[in-house]
C-alpha cells in the first residue's frame, strides 16, 4: 500500500506502492527535452542545475540531502548558507539504468535520462 | 823779456838738434838695416821662436806710421804647421803685421813693451786633430819654470785686426766653424790692479757647426758687433758692453737627425752696462730683438701674429744690482715687451749655496686676452678651434723661497679679468659676456705647505642670465676645505637652447639661485655628510612650462635645500618646495586632458641619511586649496597634507619592509567627480596614518549627494596584500546620517579588480552594454560594523540600520543587519557573490516582525508573487524569508536557481472580500462569517511556505475565524497558475466541505471537492503523511526563526 506523499495534502492514492533500491538513483539525470540536470550521490547528497539559464553544476546552490524510501523521494534543499529547508517530495514511477520518471505530490510528471 | 826770448830760442835750437841726430839714426838704421837684410834676419831667427814653418815676405822698420813708437812692419807672413789630418798646411797667411814699439823704454830699460799690433788680412785654418794636437801650436814649449807674472804695466794703445778670415775644424769636438770678416780695435792699459781699455769687433759672418754622436749642432751669426769698454780703479769698475748681431741662426737636431731646436734671431743686441763699488755690482742690461723664430721639436713657438707684428719682438731693460758679498742678484721691476705685451718682471735672486728667491712676474698694466691668446703658438693653440675669447686680464705671479732638491719656492698668482666674452657655438648656444673677477691661487707645494685657490666675485653673464661665483679651497694638496657662494638670474628661456634639440620644452618666467656650500673632501669621500654645509635657495617667478605637451604655470615657487636642516631640527639635510599664486598644470594623459590649479602648496622633505641603500628621510607635502580636471573627471581640495617618513634596509624582504613607511594624510574639503559617479564625492575631511603594516583611518567624513559616512577604522595585511599572499584586511566602523546604498553599491562596483581583467569577464560573460552589476571587490577582508539612521535601499526607505557588513574576495555580507522600514522592526542577513558579471549570486535571510501585512507587499513587491493570496489581508504580521538565487547582469532572477522558504504568523487580521472569496464562501455555505462592520476577521494564521524554481508550495495551515477553523494547502507556480484546496475543519454545520481553487489566480474555477485533513491537528489521529507534513512545516519555520535576533 502506498503511503502517497501527497496524502498530507489530503489526496489518496490506488497505486501499488513501489520499493526501489537508492543505488538505481546514483548517477547523473537530465530532464528529457531540457537541460535541467540532477546528480544523485551515494553519500545522500545531490545537486540539480539547469544549464538552460548558465549555470554549472560546480556553481549551482541548489544543493541536497536526498532519502528513499520505497517509491517517496525526499530531497531537503538547505540553500547556499543552509539558513533553510526547503523540502520537495516526489514518487519514483519508474526507474531503469538508462531511465526514470517522478511524479510530484500534484501529479505531474518528470521523465529522466541517464547519462 | 830777453831773458825768455833767449830760453825759446835755445828751447828750438835744442829740439831742432834732437830732429836732426834721430833723422840722422833714422839713415843710419835705413843704411844698416835695409828691408831685405832686416826680413833676411828675421826668416833667419824666427825659427828658433816658433815651431812651425814661418816665412816673411818682407819686413822693415817704420817709424811714422807707429810714431811715437818704433814699428816693425810685416808683410805676407806665411805660417805653415803641418800635422797629420790637416787639409791645409798653411796655419796663417797675414797680409800685414805692424807692431808699435816703446823706444825708449827698449833703449833706456832694454823693455821690449808693445803698444800697437796691427794686423790686416788675415786668412787662417786652425786644425786640431782627433788625439787634440793643433796646428795653432807654434810656440815651444818653454822651459822656464818660474811663475809667469804679468808685467806691472801693460799699454795697449792700438790693437788692429782687420780683414781676419779664419776656418777651424776640430775632429775632436766635431767642430767645423768658418769666420769671416772680422774686424777688432782693442786698447787699453793695466796698471798694477788698475784696468783700462775698449774693445770693438765687427764681423761679418760667423758661422760653424758642431756634429757628434749625440746629434748636431748649427750656428750662423751675420753682422756681429761687439763694444765693449772697462774701467777699474782700485775697487771701483765699471763696464759697457754692447752685443750686436744682423742675424743669429742656430739649429740643433738629434741623433736621428731630428730637429730639437731651430731658432732665427733678427736685430739682436745686448747693451750689458755694469759698475762695481765695494763689492756689490748695478747696472742694466738691454735686450732688443728685433723679430725672428723659434721652433722647438719642430713645432714653431713664433706665430705668424707675432712674426707681422711691427714692434720689436722682444724688448726689455733691467736695471740689477749684485751683491758680491752676499751673492744676491736684485733686479728692480722692468718691463719685457713681448711685441706689445709687457711683462713685469722684478725681485731677488740669492745665488748661495741653495737659490733663495723672491721674484714677481706681473702683466705690464691690463693685458688684451685676444692679443695674448693671438700669440700662442699654433700647435698649443687648438684648445681655441672656434672659441672666440677676449677680455682684459690682469696677471701676477710671485714666487719666494728655497730652491734645492727639498724645497720650491712657494707661489702666489693673481689673475683679474673683466670685461671678458666668450663665444663657441660648438660648445654653448650663446656667447658669453661681461666675464669679470678674481682668481688667486696661493701654492706651497714643500712639505707641510698649505695651498689654497680663491674666486672672488667671477661674475658671467649670457644673454640676460647672469651667474656670480665666490668661493676658496684650502689645503688644494691635502684635505681640500671648500666653501663657495654661487648666484645666478636665469631667465628661463635662456635654458632652451641648452637642451637637447628633440626635447620639446619651451619655458618662460626667471629663476635664481643663491647657493652656498662647504665641505671638505674627506667629508665627502667617506661620505660624512654630518661635517658638510649645503644651503640653496631657488625661486622661479612667473613660470611657464610647455614640456611635450604639459603645460605649466605657477607664479612663485621656492626650493630651499639645506644641510645641515634647517626647518627640522636633527636632520641632517631638508628640502622644501613651496609655491603660491595661481599655478596650472595642463597635460595629456592618453586621449585626456589635465588641467589643475593650485593655489599654494608646500613640499618638505627632511633627510637622516643619505647613504645608499641605506635612506632615512621624513617627508611632507601641504597642499592649499586645488583643482584638476581629467576631461570630465573633476578633483578639488581646501587643502591636503602629507606626512612621512621612510628608512631603507635592504636586509629586511618586501618592498615595505625595506623602507618602512610611515605616512600620515589629511585633507579636507575634497571633491571629486568622475561620470562614472551619480554625484560628486566630497571629503569632508579625512585623517589617515599608515605604515608598512596597517593603515588607521582615524577620521574619514564623505558626502555624495545626500549620503554622508564617517568612517574610521584600521587596514591591515597590506605587505602581504601588495605580495598577494593575504587578503587586504579592514576593520571600518561607520555612522551615517543618510545613505543612499544603491549609490554607494555603484560607487564600489568592481573595486579590488583589475579593470582590464573585469572588462575581459564582461566579454567572456555576453554582458549586455548597459548592464552595470554590481561586482564585489575582491583581494580584500573588510569588515564594517554600520550604523546609519536613514537609508534608501533598492528605492526602500530604511532607519536604524544597523550591523556587520563583511566583504570578502568577492563575497559580500551583511550579518543580521537589523534596521527599521515602514515602521517595523527587520532583521537582514544577505550574501551576494559576483563571480561572473552574468551570474550573481544573492541569499537573503529576513525577518520583519510586527509587519502591516499591506506594506510588507509594498516594501517586497515579490511577495505578492511567492504568496498571492497574502494581499486579501490586513493587520499585523511576522515574516520570515529566506531565498537565494542567481541573477543575470541585469538582476533578473534564474528561476532554476531560485530557492526559498518562508513562515509568516498573523493575528486579528482582517480579509478584503472580493468575488472569488464570496464564491468560495457560498460553496461552503458560510453563514454569519462576517462581522457587524461586514468585515471578515481571522483570529490567528501561521504559514509556512517553500519555493523551489517556479513552483510555490503553501503548507496547510489554519485559519480560525470565529466559529469557523479552515484548513489552506497548495501550490501554485510563478505562471500564476494555482491549485489550492480549503477545507472547513469546524463550523456550524453539520457537514465538512472543501473547496478546491485552480487555473488562474485572476479567473480560477472553484469548486466543491473532497476533504483530506479529517485528522489534522489531532495528534491522536495523525496519519504518516500527515504527520510527515507537519515535521517539515516545523523545520521550515524551525530554520527560518533560528537568525531572528
Amino acid at each position: 500500500m502506498l503511503l502517497p506523499a501527497v496524502g498530507f495534502f489530503g489526496g489518496c492514492s490506488d497505486d501499488p506502492v513501489l520499493v526501489f533500491d537508492p543505488s538505481e538513483l546514483m548517477g547523473k539525470w537530465v530532464v528529457e527535452g531540457q537541460q535541467e540536470y540532477w546528480r544523485f550521490r551515494t553519500d545522500g547528497t545531490g545537486v540539480t542545475w539547469d544549464e538552460s539559464e548558465d549555470i554549472s553544476e560546480e556553481e549551482s546552490n541548489l544543493k541536497f540531502e536526498w532519502s528513499l524510501d520505497k517509491d517517496e523521494l525526499t530531497c531537503v534543499f538547505r540553500g547556499e548558507n543552509e539558513n533553510q529547508a526547503v523540502p520537495k517530495v516526489y514518487r519514483i514511477r519508474e526507474i531503469s539504468s538508462y531511465a526514470m520518471k517522478w511524479e510530484d505530490i500534484y501529479g505531474q510528471t518528470k521523465r529522466f535520462r541517464k547519462l | 823779456m830777453s831773458i825768455k826770448k833767449g830760453w825759446k830760442i835755445t828751447w828750438i835750437s835744442l829740439g831742432s838738434l834732437v830732429g836732426l841726430v834721430l833723422l840722422l839714426l833714422g839713415i843710419a838704421m835705413w843704411l844698416i838695416f835695409t828691408p831685405s837684410q832686416l826680413t833676411k834676419l828675421v826668416n833667419h831667427y824666427i825659427g828658433n821662436f816658433l815651431d812651425c814653418d814661418a816665412h816673411f815676405e818682407y819686413v822693415d822698420l817704420t817709424f811714422i806710421s807707429t810714431y811715437p813708437d818704433a814699428g816693425l812692419a810685416l808683410k805676407d807672413v806665411t805660417l805653415i804647421k803641418k800635422i797629420p789630418g790637416t787639409p791645409n798646411d798653411t796655419l796663417a797667411h797675414i797680409g800685414d803685421v805692424t807692431l808699435g814699439i816703446d823706444l825708449m823704454a827698449f833703449l833706456k830699460d832694454d823693455e821690449l813693451i808693445v803698444h800697437q799690433v796691427i794686423v790686416d788680412n788675415v786668412e787662417a785654418n786652425i786644425y786640431i786633430d782627433k788625439e787634440g794636437r793643433s796646428n795653432l801650436a807654434i810656440v815651444p814649449p818653454s822651459t822656464d819654470t818660474t811663475p809667469t807674472q804679468l808685467p806691472k804695466l801693460i799699454d795697449l794703445k792700438k790693437i788692429e785686426i782687420n780683414n781676419l778670415n779664419a776656418k777651424l775644424k776640430d775632429e775632436r769636438d766635431g767642430i767645423d766653424a768658418e769666420l769671416c770678416g772680422l774686424d777688432l780695435a782693442v786698447n787699453g792699459k793695466i796698471k798694477d790692479s788698475d784696468i783700462a781699455g775698449k774693445l770693438q769687433m765687427v764681423c761679418n759672418s760667423l758661422s760653424g757647426t758642431r756634429n757628434v754622436e749625440s746629434g748636431k749642432t748649427e750656428a750662423e751669426i751675420e753682422n756681429l758687433t761687439l763694444a765693449a769698454d772697462v774701467d777699474k780703479k782700485g775697487l771701483a769698475a765699471c763696464a759697457v758692453m754692447e752685443l750686436g748681431g744682423e742675424k743669429v741662426a742656430l739649429t740643433m737636431t738629434d741623433s736621428t737627425g731630428v730637429p730639437s731646436l731651430a731658432t732665427v734671431l733678427e736685430g739682436l743686441v745686448v747693451d750689458l752696462n755694469a759698475a762695481s763699488n765695494k763689492g756689490s755690482l748695478e747696472g742694466g742690461l738691454a735686450l732688443l730683438l728685433t723679430g725672428g723664430t723659434l721652433d722647438l721639436a719642430g713645432q714653431p713657438m713664433v706665430n705668424e701674429t707675432l712674426q707681422k707684428s711691427q714692434l720689436p719682438l722682444l724688448e726689455t731693460q733691467i736695471p740689477f744690482r749684485y751683491n758680491m758679498i752676499n751673492k744676491k742678484l736684485s733686479i728692480k721691476e722692468s718691463t719685457v715687451n713681448i711685441t706689445d705685451i709687457g711683462l713685469l718682471v722684478g725681485g731677488e735672486v740669492v745665488l748661495d749655496s741653495s737659490m733663495l728667491v723672491d721674484v714677481t712676474l706681473a702683466s705690464d698694466g691690463e693685458w688684451q686676452l685676444k692679443r695674448v691668446l693671438s700669440m700662442i703658438p699654433k700647435n698649443y693653440a687648438s684648445f681655441l678651434k672656434k672659441m672666440q675669447v677676449d677680455g682684459k686680464v690682469h696677471l701676477k705671479v710671485s714666487a719666494k723661497g728655497e730652491v734645492s732638491d727639498s724645497a720650491i719656492p712657494v707661489v702666489d698668482a693673481n689673475v683679474s679679468v673683466r670685461e671678458g666674452r666668450y663665444a663657441d657655438t660648438t660648445m654653448l648656444p650663446y656667447n658669453l659676456f661681461g666675464v669679470s673677477g678674481k682668481v688667486a691661487a696661493h701654492l706651497d707645494m714643500n712639505k707641510g705647505g698649505v695651498s689654497s685657490a680663491k674666486v672672488d666675485n667671477l661674475r658671467v653673464k649670457a644673454n640676460e642670465s647672469q651667474i656670480l661665483l665666490s668661493g676658496r679651497a684650502d689645503d688644494l694638496m691635502g684635505n681640500m676645505r671648500v666653501a663657495g657662494d654661487l648666484t645666478a638670474d636665469v631667465p628661463l628661456d635662456n635654458i632652451a637652447p641648452l637642451l637637447p634639440e628633440d626635447m620639446e620644452l619651451e619655458a618662460e618666467g626667471n629663476a635664481t639661485l643663491d647657493a652656498k656650500v662647504k665641505f671638505s673632501m674627506k667629508d665627502l669621500a667617506t661620505k660624512n655628510f654630518e661635517k658638510m654645509l649645503v644651503a640653496a635657495n631657488l625661486k622661479l617667478r612667473e613660470t611657464n612650462i610647455d614640456f611635450e605637451g604639459m603645460e605649466a604655470s605657477f607664479p612663485e615657487m621656492n626650493v630651499v635645500v639645506a644641510m645641515p636642516a634647517q626647518q627640522q631640527d636633527g636632520k641632517l639635510a631638508d628640502v622644501r618646495i613651496s609655491g603660491g599664486g595661481d599655478g596650472n598644470l595642463m597635460m595629456e594623459v592618453g586621449p585626456a586632458r589635465l588641467e589643475s590649479e593650485c593655489r599654494k602648496f608646500d613640499i618638505m622633505l627632511a633627510v637622516n641619511d643619505v647613504i645608499m641603500n641605506a635612506i632615512e628621510a621624513d617627508f611632507s607635502f601641504a597642499m592649499g586649496e586645488s583643482e584638476a580636471a581629467l576631461d570630465e573627471t573633476t578633483l578639488s581640495t581646501g587643502g591636503l597634507q602629507l606626512k612621512g617618513s621612510i628608512k631603507q634596509d635592504n636586509t629586511k624582504d618586501g618592498l615595505l619592509s625595506q623602507f618602512t613607511p610611515r605616512l600620515g594624510f589629511t585633507t579636507h574639503n575634497t571633491t571629486f567627480f568622475t561620470p562614472g559617479l551619480p554625484e560628486a564625492l566630497k571629503l569632508t575631511d579625512l585623517d589617515v596614518k599608515c605604515n608598512e603594516k596597517e593603515c588607521e583611518i582615524l577620521s574619514a567624513q564623505l558626502m555624495m549627494g545626500h549620503t554622508d559616512l564617517d568612517i574610521f577604522g584600521k587596514i591591515e595585511n597590506i605587505e602581504e596584500w601588495l605580495d598577494d599572499e593575504e587578503l587586504l584586511t579592514g576593520y571600518l566602523n561607520l555612522t551615517s546620517d543618510y545613505a543612499d546604498v544603491d549609490q554607494l553599491m555603484n560607487l564600489f562596483s568592481g573595486a579590488g579588480s583589475d579593470a582590464d581583467e573585469l572588462e575581459e569577464m564582461r566579454k567572456e560573460d555576453t554582458v549586455p552594454a548597459d548592464a552595470t552589476p554590481f561586482i564585489v571587490p575582491r583581494n580584500v577582508n573588510f569588515t564594517v560594523n554600520t550604523h546609519i539612521k536613514r537609508s534608501v535601499a533598492f528605492g526602500n526607505d530604511l532607519r536604524d540600520l544597523s550591523g556587520e557588513l563583511t566583504v570578502k574576495d568577492g563575497v559580500a555580507v551583511l550579518d543580521q543587519m537589523g534596521f527599521v522600514c515602514k515602521a517595523a522592526r527587520m532583521q537582514l542577513t544577505a550574501i551576494y557573490k559576483s563571480p561572473r558579471p552574468n551570474n550573481l549570486f544573492t541569499s537573503i535571510d529576513f525577518h520583519l516582525l510586527d509587519i502591516q501585512i499591506d506594506e510588507l507587499l509594498d516594501m517586497i513587491p515579490c511577495i505578492d508573487t511567492l504568496v498571492p493570496m497574502l494581499k486579501a489581508f490586513n493587520g499585523n504580521a511576522d515574516f520570515h524569508l529566506a531565498g537565494e538565487t542567481f541573477l543575470d547582469a541585469r538582476y533578473q532572477p534564474k528561476m532554476s536557481s531560485l530557492l526559498g522558504s518562508a513562515a509568516i504568523s498573523g493575528k486579528d487580521l482582517v480579509v478584503f472580500d472580493d468575488k472569488s472569496l464570496s464564491r468560495t464562501a457560498k460553496l461552503l455555505g458560510l453563514k454569519s462569517w462576517k462581522d457587524n462592520d461586514n468585515k471578515i476577521r481571522i483570529d490567528s494564521m501561521d504559514v509556512e511556505m517553500t519555493c523551489f524554481r517556479k513552483e510555490i508550495e503553501v503548507y496547510p495551515f489554519l485559519l480560525n475565524m470565529g466559529s469557523y477553523k479552515f484548513c489552506l494547502s497548495g501550490t501554485h507556480n510563478l505562471d500564476n497558475l494555482c491549485n489550492y484546496h480549503i477545507e472547513m475543519l469546524k463550523s456550524p454545520l453539520i457537514v465538512r466541505l472543501a473547496v478546491d481553487i485552480k487555473g488562474p489566480f485572476s479567473d480560477p474555477s472553484i469548486s466543491l471537492g473532497s476533504v483530506r485533513y479529517s485528522d489534522f491537528y489531532k495528534p491522536e489521529k495523525k496519519k504518516a503523511a500527515t504527520k510527515k507534513a507537519l515535521e517539515l512545516k516545523a523545520m521550515i519555520r524551525k530554520e527560518l526563526e533560528r537568525n531572528v535576533r
